[in-house]
């Protein structure tokens, strides 16, 4: 073996394993604490391993770091806020800690031991850890994708937002909201990556095939400011790692024209146990991370996709609805585009948020509406990341009383609360009487408004816009 | 089939040597510029810039016969090379035919169309004009009010480096194609390049369906040429024999060589140059005008009147209007509560005309009316 594998292996070794292994004791506690008879796509993301993180990487932004009612969030001793964002070359922190770490590590190691080592079955090994790391992360995004729950619907408030009010990230999104095949299909590559990385014949090309995509993803999100930078990125040196071997073979093969075989020594198996073990794996491997998580995905997209509200909002009055007859303090304030009170475009969701437009400046809600959050209140698919004077509220109603308490989504004004009497005149038209987010009386009546969306229509026929 | 021979060299047996005749037939029509609307269409089309226009048409030549379906031409096509196939082996100067050479010089036919078709592309991205910022007036219209294919351009259009990334992988595998030796790599990575463009065109409607399914044909023909080795070396794991066949070139083959090489060099240099221009000084789906100095902008209408008459703020009066957008170019957009008939088209033609530079209205609603005044 050349010089150079002999500092490169042991070298990798320290860097993947950093990378890979989870080093928080609650990593392996969760293995045990899990409630195995109620298992959810939650734990599947945390049986999913943990990657290496000293140092938490945070923003100043109000509501930025929110994690969306998540119960264990672990405390870091050191949090750097970069000025040039959480999404900025800072926020490889970690990795730059790993592969020093691994780099000494791998130094000390052939101090150490100055024999010439064989290191061939090491490389394999290496390999198919790295292979397998690269399984199980992907299985949560591939079948949210193929039980399309990564990116629900649009709620109607998305659809009534101007495309200029949505920062880049939620619009990097929700162009896959209204065309869940086209997501079905994302999904599908990637389980073709997952299944051609867990077999040893195909995992040159689920190598080559996740940097061509998962890599392209991690430079979409970093062009969007989308947030999963760093799981997307691990795929572009992940693969470039598995790949690395087979590409020399490759290149005499075709560009130079020369008869190649593989030089790769793979690990025998050769003794009963090892047989065993290593079917006993793999199997546990494709039941756990393939079988069990596409169930569980399929019973989430179908009983409570973990992006979208849960709780039924008032009965058959999902709609976009123009205001009139707007008062506040009983005095009638007229339709004006440009009023810092005045409600516009009220739409009502098929769950329980009630959203408006008023004239005036507001924080955005700063994380992403990513996560799998519990509550209604933190499910902020439809509202993070949007701008445009567009204002989201979460309610529960009292159908006794016929009230409806609403609380704000935006984490930067979650202390807003508002309490609407409501009345329905008929189908369409809603009056609803209360205070507004400042403790003002207001009150005003909703007409909903028939409304066709061209995002759903196809190019081939006469498209008629409508407001 | 034994084009998919994965321990020995292509022997050309009789099967193989009808399905190379036809492969041979099929792609040379679909190629080499027969379609006498090309022509046309070429002649009506202003030269642009640098000639820019012309020479992205004739880089992207697709056959349309009869009808102005493409699918049904490839069966029309179809049916030509299978005829041919058949006649082929009836004459006799063909009897003797080196299908090696037939082989290599199909590849090249597909090399050559597939590169300009990938650089072309390749150059409208890099100079962000395929997809271009979305205008004031469209970043003012909600998102349902947009044909999905306008979504897409859009989300693609607000983040300027991802496509130039894109358009750098299609201009980085176009050149691949040029050479021989990595023609598999291009074509590899344009085959899943095109076939998620085709992907993407039936999700959203986008209108280049056919055309990006033909690259990807293209794409995956070029790459099974080395496919098998490929399959024996990475999969099978075997001993796998490289390609034996080294071309001898005739006098004849040498000149055509000779001369193509150069002439695809300066078309690719002459195609990028263009395009450059093309973005720096006036991008091609927006007029070229100036608009009103100083004007760009989103403009509330404070006061309305109609007909002498003073009308108040309302979103549904169908003759009020609600707001203004002033472009940087020669653009007004108003937006009224009457409703519209959608533009379905892509507004994606090449013209000098700045009345019908139509993408920004293309595919959008939300009562948007587009004057365009043209200065004198």
């Amino acid at each position: 073996m050349e010089p150079v594998a002999e500092i490169y292996i042991p070298g990798m070794l320290c860097v993947f394993l950093i990378m890979i292994i989870p080093t928080d004791a609650k990593y392996y506690q969760k293995w045990v604490t899990t409630d195995w008879k109620h298992l959810h796509i939650r734990d599947m993301g945390s049986l999913s391993g943990s990657s290496f993180k000293i140092i938490e990487v945070a923003t100043k932004r109000p509501g930025g770091n929110d994690t969306g009612g998540a119960p264990e969030k672990k405390q870091y001793d050191y949090v750097i806020y970069p000025e040039t964002g959480e999404y900025g070359a800072w926020s490889y922190i970690n990795w730059f800690i790993a592969w020093v770490l691994g780099v000494a590590g791998a130094l000390i190691w052939t101090l150490l031991d100055r024999k010439s080592k064989n290191y061939n079955l090491l490389y394999y090994f290496l390999e198919v850890l790295v292979s397998y790391a690269m399984i199980v992360r992907l299985q949560g995004l591939t079948f949210s994708k193929i039980f399309p729950s990564q990116m629900p619907d649009l709620a109607l408030t998305q659809l009534n937002t101007p495309f200029g009010d949505f920062v880049a990230q939620k619009l990097y999104w929700i162009q896959f909201s209204f065309v869940h095949n086209f997501e079905r299909y994302a999904g599908y590559a990637e389980l073709v990556i997952m299944f051609a990385l867990l077999f040893r014949p195909t995992r040159a090309i689920g190598a080559a095939l996740s940097i061509a995509m998962i890599g392209v993803i991690a430079l979409a999100n970093h062009t969007y400011d989308g947030g999963i930078h760093l799981l997307a990125s691990f795929y572009i040196i992940g693969g470039a790692f598995v790949l690395w071997r087979y590409l020399p073979p490759i290149w005499n093969l075709i560009v130079h024209e020369k008869s190649t075989t593989l030089k790769i020594v793979y690990y025998p198996f050769s003794r009963p146990w090892e047989k065993w073990f290593r079917v006993a794996f793999k199997s546990f491997i494709f039941l756990f991370f393939f079988v069990i998580s596409a169930y569980l995905h399929w019973d989430n997209y179908h009983n409570d996709s973990y992006k979208v509200p849960q709780n039924p909002g008032l009965a058959n009055a999902r709609g976009l609805y123009t205001v009139t007859d707007f008062k506040v303090n009983d005095t009638v304030v007229p339709y004006s585009p440009v009023d810092s009170l005045r409600w516009q475009d009220v739409t009502l969701e098929k769950w329980s948020t009630l959203s408006f437009t008023v004239f005036n400046t507001f924080d955005i809600h700063g994380e992403a509406g990513r996560g799998k959050q519990y509550k209604d209140i933190d499910r902020t698919y439809e509202s993070a990341g949007t701008g445009g004077g567009r204002r989201h509220f979460y309610y529960e109603i009292d159908s006794v009383n016929k009230i409806i308490m609403l609380k704000n989504k935006n984490k930067v004004y979650e202390s807003q609360v508002l309490q609407l009497h409501y009345q329905r005149l008929d189908a369409n038209e809603i009056l609803l009487k209360g205070n507004n987010e400042y403790g003002q009386p207001i009150s005003m009546l909703l007409t909903r408004r028939p409304k066709q969306y061209l995002v759903y229509q196809g190019r081939n026929q006469q498209n008629i816009w409508t407001p | 089939m034994s084009f998919l021979n994965l321990s020995s060299p292509l022997q050309w047996s009789n099967i193989n040597k009808w399905v190379l005749r036809f492969l041979f037939l099929f792609f040379l029509i679909q190629v080499v510029p027969l379609d006498y609307k090309f022509y046309q269409d070429i002649l009506q089309t202003p030269a642009g810039d640098k000639g820019f226009y012309i020479l992205f048409k004739l880089a992207n030549y697709t056959p349309v016969f009869g009808t102005a379906n493409s699918y049904w031409s490839w069966l029309i096509i179809a049916g030509i090379a299978l005829a041919g196939a058949f006649l082929f082996e009836k004459i006799s100067r063909f009897k003797g035919l080196d299908y090696d050479k037939l082989y290599y010089w199909l590849r090249i036919l597909l090399r050559y169309r597939l590169a300009l078709a990938a650089i072309s592309y390749g150059f409208i991205k890099l100079f962000p004009l395929q997809m271009p910022y979305p205008s004031l007036g469209n970043l003012h219209t909600a998102y349902g009010d947009f044909l999905p294919w306008k979504i897409y351009f859009h989300t693609t259009a607000i983040a300027p480096p991802f496509e130039v990334f894109l358009g750098g992988v299609e201009l980085l595998s176009g050149f691949l194609l040029l050479f021989r030796k990595t023609t598999t790599f291009g074509a590899g990575v344009l085959a899943g390049y095109y076939g998620n463009v085709f992907a993407s065109n039936i999700a959203y409607s986008m209108g280049h369906e056919a055309y990006s399914l033909q690259l990807t044909i293209f794409a995956i023909v070029l790459f099974m040429y080395d496919a098998p080795r490929l399959y024996n070396l990475l999969v099978a794991g075997k001993y796998t024999i490289a390609n034996t066949y080294r071309p001898v070139f005739t006098s004849k083959e040498k000149w055509v060589k000779k001369i193509g090489r150069p002439l695809i060099a300066i078309f690719i240099v002459w195609l990028g140059v263009a395009a450059y221009h093309n973005y720096t000084t006036a991008p091609y789906k927006y007029p070229a005008a100036k608009g009103l100095a100083g004007a760009y902008g989103f403009y509330n209408v404070r006061v309305f009147k109609w007909n002498n008459q003073e009308i108040p703020y309302s979103s549904t009066d169908l003759n009020r209007w609600q707001n203004v957008v002033f472009e940087k170019w020669a653009t007004l957009s108003i937006k009224t509560a009457k409703p519209i008939i959608i533009d379905d088209g892509l507004g994606d033609q090449f013209t000098n005309n700045d009345h019908e530079r139509n993408f920004e209205s293309a595919g959008v609603g939300e009562g948007d009316i587009f004057l365009t005044p043209r200065i004198p």
